[in-house]
């Protein structure tokens, strides 16, 4: 396929092998949203401000 | 992305004196007024239906004069009272002919089982709604009594404008305040309406905290994976007319400018992945290809050719089902992005520090998510 071909995802399924999907499972969430805390650390405040609103908006960290 | 054209429509027993109040308003946020007038229409001549019909097909002219004239796909509109139920009997009318953009109703005496949930959600024939009423509107209520007993002489009217649709569904919003039919004509709506309109162009305050956070997350994301800040970008695609498209000046280090203009189907590329299915999205380039699906050949010619990988993050609520989490009700997509090379990590699918970087990234759109929804209703940005 070159970039030039019209085609959409669904056109595209011998590549599908090579798709980088990333679904996180309930079950990594907690050691995720630590290792996520600890890198938002040294990154500005109104990131971590943002992660940790969505946090408690959803139903992720519970 | 397009200049729009609002059409504003005044009521009955009135020439409109708002329709000139509000024009500076819509010019500052970058909208074409263009302002109907009717003539004085009186109540006898509301109750006829011949005249009312009249009124369709004048209606109906002007728009499609208007459209032809500008080559605009879509008008936006505010009206108010009998200019509410004209402009949706012309869009019923036309049946997907004519379509409109942004709408407020303010007043309106729109039947209140509107079919909302087919004309703005599946047929798309409009956008958005914004819904100005005031509980205290006796003239609404008074259509809606008409409607009731002057049998099949009625207009399919009723008292939205008083008591909201009872066939709301995402794209309708509703505002309420007290008062009487002109209590909803308050200039200090008039800012709310035109930013309404305007979006997915956003107004001065959203755009600064936006942009604030767009820049905060590539520079994140450049540190991490380890890459020069000046080859990794930062942009934001919302549903805009049936397509995603890039908010003006919502976006870090773009300097390739034919990108700016680009639009997507809603299910394309790693941006329409991301958009539909709610999930994080990765692509890289693979020499001549990419490893999902390729844009389209016009829009693939715009993008930057040192463009190498895309990493797009649906901006919504993260919600937990079944064991995955997604984002449901997804507003927009941040898409970061970089250029001439590949960074290893992102070559290591599966890896947990590109895990969880990327579920960092994700998580910190929170802040975009709440702008990009205030800013779809009109309303300013709230201080924390």
């Amino acid at each position: 396929m070159t970039i030039d071909a019209p085609a959409t995802l669904t056109d595209v399924t011998e590549h599908h092998d090579e798709l980088v999907q990333f679904v996180y499972r309930a079950a990594a969430a907690a050691g995720l949203v630590a290792h996520a805390r600890s890198l938002l650390a040294a990154a500005p405040t109104e990131l971590a401000a943002s992660f940790e609103q969505a946090m408690l908006a959803s139903e992720f960290a519970s | 992305m397009p200049l729009k054209i609002v059409v504003t429509l005044h009521g009955i027993r009135t020439r409109g004196q708002w329709q000139k109040q509000i024009t500076p308003y819509l010019a500052r946020h970058g909208l074409i007024p263009y302002h109907l007038d009717y003539g004085f229409f009186g109540v006898l001549s509301f109750l006829m239906p011949w005249t009312r019909a009249g009124r369709v097909q004048w209606l109906r002219g002007e728009l499609r004069d208007l459209m032809d004239r500008t080559g605009a796909k879509r008008v936006s509109l505010i009206a108010h009272s009998f200019g509410t139920w004209l402009a949706l009997e012309v869009l019923e009318a036309e049946n997907g002919n004519l379509r409109f953009d942004r709408v407020v109703l303010t007043g309106s005496i729109v039947r209140r089982d509107f079919p909302w949930g087919s004309t703005l959600l599946r047929k798309r024939w409009i956008q958005a709604v914004r819904n100005e009423r005031a509980t205290g509107d006796w003239v609404v209520r008074a259509a809606e009594l008409f409607a009731r007993l002057a049998g099949p002489l009625a207009p399919r009217a009723g008292a939205s404008g008083a008591l909201g649709f009872n066939t709301a569904c995402p794209g309708v919003h509703d505002h309420c305040v007290a008062g009487g039919h002109s209590e909803v004509l308050n200039i200090a709506n008039y800012d709310r309406w035109a930013r309404f309109i305007a979006f997915p162009r956003l107004p001065p305050d959203h755009l600064r905290r936006v942009r604030m956070l767009v820049q905060q997350i590539r520079a994140l994301a450049a540190s991490r994976l380890g890459v020069d800040a000046s080859l990794v970008r930062a942009n934001l695609f919302v549903p805009s007319a049936s397509a995603l498209r890039m908010i003006p000046g919502a976006w870090d280090n773009m300097s390739w400018a034919p990108e700016h203009d680009i639009e997507l189907a809603l299910d394309h590329g790693s941006t329409g992945r991301a958009f539909t299915d709610g999930t994080p999205f990765s692509i890289r380039r693979l020499g001549g290809s990419w490893t999902a699906g390729v844009l389209p050949g016009p829009e693939q010619a715009r993008l930057d050719p040192r463009l190498q990988w895309v990493l797009s993050l649906p901006i919504g609520r993260l919600v937990t089902r079944d064991g995955i989490t997604v984002a449901r009700d997804v507003v927009g997509v941040l898409n970061v992005d970089g250029l001439d090379s590949v960074p290893p990590l992102l070559q290591t699918a599966g890896d947990p520090t590109l895990k969880t970087l990327v579920f960092t990234l994700w998580a910190s759109t929170e802040k975009i998510r709440e702008s990009l929804a205030l800013a779809d209703t009109g309303e300013p940005l709230h201080d924390d």
